[in-house]
C-alpha cells in the first residue's frame, strides 16, 4: 500500500522535479530518454502491408505516431519500484493495445493520473450521470510499472502509438 | 472563420469517442508543436529516489492541404429551355470545404463541359430569351462571369458555397433531354496565387512542411494530390411534348333525340379538344384557344355554358370574337405509348 501510494507522487511533484531537476541531475542513476517516431505501412514483395517506423518528420493529421522511452540504470546500485509515467501528448489519441514494455505491468488513466486501471476496470462519467467502460480514445496518461528491479548497467525501453488528430 | 474553434474540436473528440476510426476533418493545426515526456520515479535500496523527467522529444505538425468541391444533387437540375438566368430552378450549387489543418487561400473555375449536348447561357437563341451568360457567385457575394477566377480564403474545416446561374436558350436544336454540364474546379494557392506544391525537400522535423492529401474530382481534377479538386453537376432540359387533336360527335338532333342522331339543323354537336403530353414532364399553365369560324359564318351556334374544362381552372366564350378560350390547363406526363392526357369540350347547336 505504501509502495502504491509513492507511485502516484511522480505526477504531484513533477513541478518539484523540474525545479530542482538540477540539483538532481548530477546524482541521478537513472537515465531516461524519450523519442518520437512516425509509422507508415509500406508493401512487402509478396504485397501485403508491413509497418516501418521512420523519422517523424513528414506529419499531418492522421499519421501514426511511435513514442518511446528508454531507460538506463547509469549508478552502482539496483533500483526497485521503477515506475514510468507518460501523459497522452495533446493533439493525439492512444491506439488501442500498443503500449509496449517487457517486464511491466502497463496501467492507463482516464481523468489525468489520479486513478489507474485496464479497459476492463476503467469507468467515464458520462453527462447523464452514468458510466460506461473506458475505451483508448479516454486515456490521459499510461503508467508502466516495471516489475523487477533494474540492475545496474541494465537498459529497458518502453513504447505507446498515437494518431495525430 | 467560419465555426468557432470550440465546436470543431468537441465534434472531434465525440467522434472519438463514438468511432474508433473516426476521420480527421481538418485536425491538429499545421504549426502545432506536439511533445512527449516521460517520468520516472524509482528506489534505490528502499529509499525512494526524486523522479526524473525526461528531456521533451516533440515535432511539428506539417501543413495538410486538402480540400473537397461536392455538387448538392447527383441527378440532374430539370430546367425548362427559354427560361432567365435568374430563374430559381436554374440554379446549381456546390460546396467547397478546406479539409487541411490551416486556412487556405482557394482559386475558383467554373468551366463548360465538352462532352455535353450544348452550352447553356451562350448561343443564338430566339425570343422570348435573350441569352444571358452564366455566372456564379462565392457565399453569395458579387455575380463573377465564368471567366473569372476568384480566390476564396478559407479557415480550417470551413466551406464555401458555389452558386452557378446559366439561361436556357430557346432554338431548335435544343431540345427535351439534351444536357449541359457545368464543372467547378478549385485549386488551393498560396499567398502569391501560385498553386500549392508538396515540399520537395528532406524533411524538416522542427518546419511546417506541405503535404497534399485531396482526392481526384472530375476530368478537370484527374489526379489525387494535386492540390485540386472537382465536381460537375448537369442541367437536363426538360420539354413537354404536347399534341392536340379536335374531333367532333353529335349528341342529339330534333327528331331522333339521342338515338342514332344526325347533323341536321337544330342537332347538337360536341366538340372534343383533346391535348396528349408525351414527355416526362407536366405541362401546367396551358390554354386552349379555338375560333369557331363556322359561327362566325352562321352556320352554327354556341350553347351558353356548354364548356367543360374539368383539367383547368377557367373558361369563357367570347361572342364578339366567337372564341372559346379554356384556361390553365395541366397535362400529366405521359410516355409515347401512354400519354398524359387533358380534354377541353363544348357544345353547337347546327343552324
Amino acid at each position: 500500500m505504501k509502495q502504491f501510494s509513492l507511485n502516484i507522487l511522480p505526477i504531484s511533484t513533477l513541478l518539484l522535479s523540474m525545479l530542482l531537476a538540477p540539483a538532481y541531475a548530477a546524482q541521478s542513476p537513472i537515465k531516461i530518454t524519450s523519442e518520437v517516431h512516425e509509422i507508415i505501412e509500406v508493401l512487402d514483395d509478396q504485397g501485403k502491408p508491413q509497418e516501418k517506423i521512420i523519422a517523424a518528420e513528414e506529419i499531418t493529421p492522421g499519421d501514426r505516431i511511435l513514442f518511446s522511452t528508454s531507460f538506463t540504470n547509469k549508478g552502482e546500485k539496483a533500483s526497485d519500484n521503477v515506475v514510468i509515467t507518460n501523459p497522452i501528448p495533446a493533439h493525439t489519441r492512444y491506439l488501442a493495445n500498443t503500449a509496449k514494455g517487457e517486464h511491466c505491468i502497463i496501467t492507463f488513466s482516464v481523468d489525468g493520473g489520479r486513478a489507474w486501471g485496464d479497459a476492463k476496470t476503467l469507468k467515464v462519467r458520462q453527462k447523464d450521470g452514468k458510466y460506461r467502460a473506458a475505451t483508448a480514445a479516454d486515456y490521459t496518461h499510461i503508467r508502466w510499472k516495471y516489475n523487477q528491479a533494474l540492475q545496474p548497467s541494465e537498459k529497458n525501453s518502453i513504447s505507446f502509438q498515437t494518431i495525430l488528430l | 472563420m467560419k465555426h468557432v474553434k470550440t465546436p470543431i474540436k468537441l465534434s472531434v473528440s465525440l467522434a472519438a469517442l463514438l468511432l474508433s476510426q473516426a476521420s480527421f476533418a481538418g485536425g491538429t493545426d499545421a504549426g502545432t508543436v506536439v511533445e512527449n515526456t516521460a517520468t520516472i520515479s524509482y528506489s534505490v535500496g528502499g529509499a525512494v529516489q526524486a523522479p526524473i523527467t525526461s528531456a521533451v522529444a516533440d515535432f511539428k505538425v506539417d501543413q495538410k492541404v486538402d480540400l473537397t468541391v461536392t455538387g448538392n444533387s447527383g441527378a440532374n437540375i430539370i430546367v425548362s429551355p427559354s427560361t432567365a438566368r435568374a430563374t430559381v430552378g436554374n440554379k446549381l450549387t456546390y460546396v467547397l470545404s478546406n479539409d487541411g489543418n490551416s486556412t487556405q487561400d482557394f482559386k475558383i473555375n467554373v468551366t463548360h463541359l465538352a462532352t455535353d449536348n450544348f452550352d447553356a447561357g451562350t448561343g443564338a437563341t430566339a425570343a422570348p430569351q435573350a441569352p444571358e451568360a452564366c455566372q456564379f457567385t462565392i457565399d453569395g457575394g458579387a455575380a463573377n462571369a465564368m471567366t473569372a477566377t476568384p480566390t476564396v480564403t478559407l479557415a480550417k474545416d470551413a466551406t464555401a458555397t458555389i452558386e452557378v446561374m446559366c439561361s436556357m436558350p430557346n432554338r431548335p436544336d435544343v431540345g427535351d433531354g439534351d444536357l449541359s454540364t457545368i464543372d467547378v474546379l478549385a485549386t488551393a494557392v498560396d499567398a502569391a496565387g501560385v498553386i500549392m506544391a508538396e515540399s520537395t525537400i528532406a524533411d524538416r522535423e522542427d518546419d511546417v512542411d506541405v503535404v497534399l492529401a485531396d482526392d481526384t474530382g472530375t476530368p478537370t481534377d484527374n489526379a489525387d494530390r494535386n492540390a485540386m479538386h472537382s465536381d460537375t453537376q448537369t442541367y437536363e432540359i426538360d420539354v413537354p411534348m404536347l399534341a392536340v387533336v379536335k374531333k367532333s360527335s353529335v349528341i342529339s338532333d330534333p327528331f331522333n333525340g339521342t338515338t342514332q342522331p344526325k347533323r341536321i339543323p337544330g342537332a347538337v354537336v360536341e366538340y372534343t379538344i383533346t391535348i396528349e403530353n408525351t414527355s416526362d414532364s407536366v405541362a401546367t399553365g396551358l390554354t386552349v384557344t379555338d375560333v369557331l369560324t363556322a359561327a362566325a359564318a352562321g352556320e352554327v351556334e354556341f350553347i351558353a355554358g356548354s364548356i367543360v374544362n374539368a383539367s383547368g381552372t377557367g373558361q369563357t366564350f367570347t361572342a364578339a370574337t366567337n372564341t372559346v378560350e379554356a384556361t390553365g390547363i395541366t397535362v400529366p406526363a405521359g410516355t409515347l405509348a401512354v400519354p398524359g392526357v387533358a380534354v377541353v369540350t363544348f357544345q353547337v347547336t347546327i343552324l
